[in-house]
């Protein structure tokens, strides 16, 4: 011990993780408010991810078009310049009509839902962390967004909005393991909590919720559709959550849980609306 | 002034591409932890200093970007930093497999930690997801990390200021 307090970096570590662990304790003490530094840091980076975003987008769409057309066999030498001017062309087109497609989805929501204040928002950025599910999107608090507003797309519910910023939201997916839903099963009027399950894998495996707190005589089966039941204050009654892929039965044939997959692909959330109605009794139709 | 120029645009990179780039480079859901790759770096070119700056700075950052609470991130990034420390100055750690060795080892402990908490918590994790996670985001990282400790070799031969330290640190150094 007292050669580790000769050691100048184990004294400037030490000191350093006091630091951190006394911030921890302020910031939890906090709440969910973003300060003043943490806003300007926050829209530093977002500024500089919504740019590094869209460029990667972007990108992407050419790779996946590249790529396409290289499947095709389209070699022939004389038209490959006239084929690749067509392909960026074709690539922004196709971006477009892409985009266009969810606008219109986003816009068919919005007309089947007249009685929602709903505000459009970009997802700028991801949380890399395996564990958590939480997305930046380009909106705050000077939008008129605040904290606990649900977050949806045209395919269904997407999460609500956890801290607001001056020009940028953090929004926890429904998907995080933290996250928890008052759902209904559409057909058998069922209420249960959807939360947020860590279930790595890709396709079908991916991305599931799992249903506590079901009847136990419930007569839910796979393929019934789920629905918010606007209880929690939070999320709006009846938007659509997803389908369910798997009703796991005890011996006595009581149901013990329930999984979901939602009808929202979590991988590739691009655009999302944020519900600023207060809930009280809004019904959406889904 | 250049390596701390230098340090900040990695560090700037590094979390402009983990919050942007990996979404779109999963693999079976899994994403490797770019900023703990990047921290065993410098760590493993001795550079711990910087590696200690990256994990407080690397970890903040993370936190206010997509914690709910500031420095959980950083702390336990810290922790690892000083570990890779204390097993740089126990073995030599080579170039390809020790390092993968003990990257892959800090991300299972980082996954298992997490996964305890969320046990605590009371959170259910699936043992499914929590081995693939642990797996693959280890192994994932693992690479990740021994390509920029090897990246990081050549930059430091070509930038001979890259291998200056603080002189209150290269002292201690000498002594050790």
């Amino acid at each position: 011990m007292p050669s580790l307090l000769k050691n100048r970096f184990f004294i400037i570590t030490v000191v350093i993780l006091i630091g951190l662990i006394a911030i921890t304790f302020f910031s939890a003490k906090q709440g969910p408010e973003v300060t003043p530094v943490e806003g300007v840091i926050g829209n530093v980076f977002t500024t500089l991810q919504k740019a590094v975003y869209t460029v990667i987008n972007g990108a992407r769409s050419i790779v996946d078009n590249i790529a396409i057309s290289y499947k095709q066999g389209q070699n022939i030498n004389l038209l490959q310049k006239k084929v690749d001017e067509l392909e960026q062309q074709n690539s922004k087109l196709s971006e477009l009509e892409q985009e266009n497609q969810r606008l219109k989805g986003m816009l068919d929501f919005k007309e089947a839902n007249p009685q929602l204040v709903v505000s459009g928002a970009r997802v700028i950025a991801k949380d890399s962390n395996n564990w958590f599910d939480i997305f930046i999107i380009d909106k705050g608090s000077s939008d008129g967004i605040t904290v606990d507003m649900a977050v949806v797309n045209e395919k269904g519910l997407v999460g609500r909005t956890t801290e607001v910023s001056e020009h940028w939201s953090k929004v926890m997916s429904i998907i995080d393991e933290r996250s928890s839903v008052s759902i209904i099963a559409k057909q058998t009027r069922d209420n249960g909590v959807a939360r947020g399950m860590l279930v790595a894998g890709s396709g079908m495996d991916a991305d599931l919720l799992k249903v506590l707190y079901f009847p136990l005589d419930s007569k839910i089966k796979k393929g019934d559709e789920i629905i918010t039941s606007g209880l929690g204050g939070v999320f709006p009654k009846g938007i659509r959550v997803g389908t369910v892929q798997n009703v796991k039965k005890t011996m006595t044939g009581e149901i013990e849980y329930v999984m979901i997959k939602p009808y929202v692909d979590f991988l590739r959330l691009e655009e999302v609306m944020i519900i600023k109605s207060t809930v009280g009794e809004i019904k959406v139709a889904s | 002034m250049k390596k701390a120029l230098i340090v900040s645009v990695i560090l700037l990179a590094d979390i402009i591409a983990e919050t942007v780039l990996l979404p779109f480079i999963h693999v079976t859901g899994v994403k490797p932890d770019l900023m703990l790759a990047l921290i065993a770096a410098f760590a493993f070119m001795d550079d711990d200093l910087i590696a200690i700056c990256i994990a407080v700075i690397g970890g903040l950052l993370k936190d206010l970007l997509f914690g709910i609470v500031l420095g959980p991130t950083a702390i336990v990034y810290i922790c690892l930093a000083y570990s890779f420390k204390l097993i740089c100055e126990k073995v030599s750690v080579g170039r390809v497999l020790m390092p993968a060795i003990i990257v892959f080892d800090a991300t299972v402990m980082y996954n298992i930690f997490i996964g305890v908490i969320f046990a605590l918590l009371r959170l259910e994790v699936s043992l499914k997801g929590l081995l693939t996670v642990i797996v693959f985001n280890g192994l994932y990282t693992a690479i990740v990390s021994v390509a920029l400790y090897n990246l990081f070799i050549v930059l430091y031969k070509k930038w001979e200021f890259m291998s200056k330290r603080p002189s209150m640190f290269s002292e201690e150094k000498v002594k050790n």
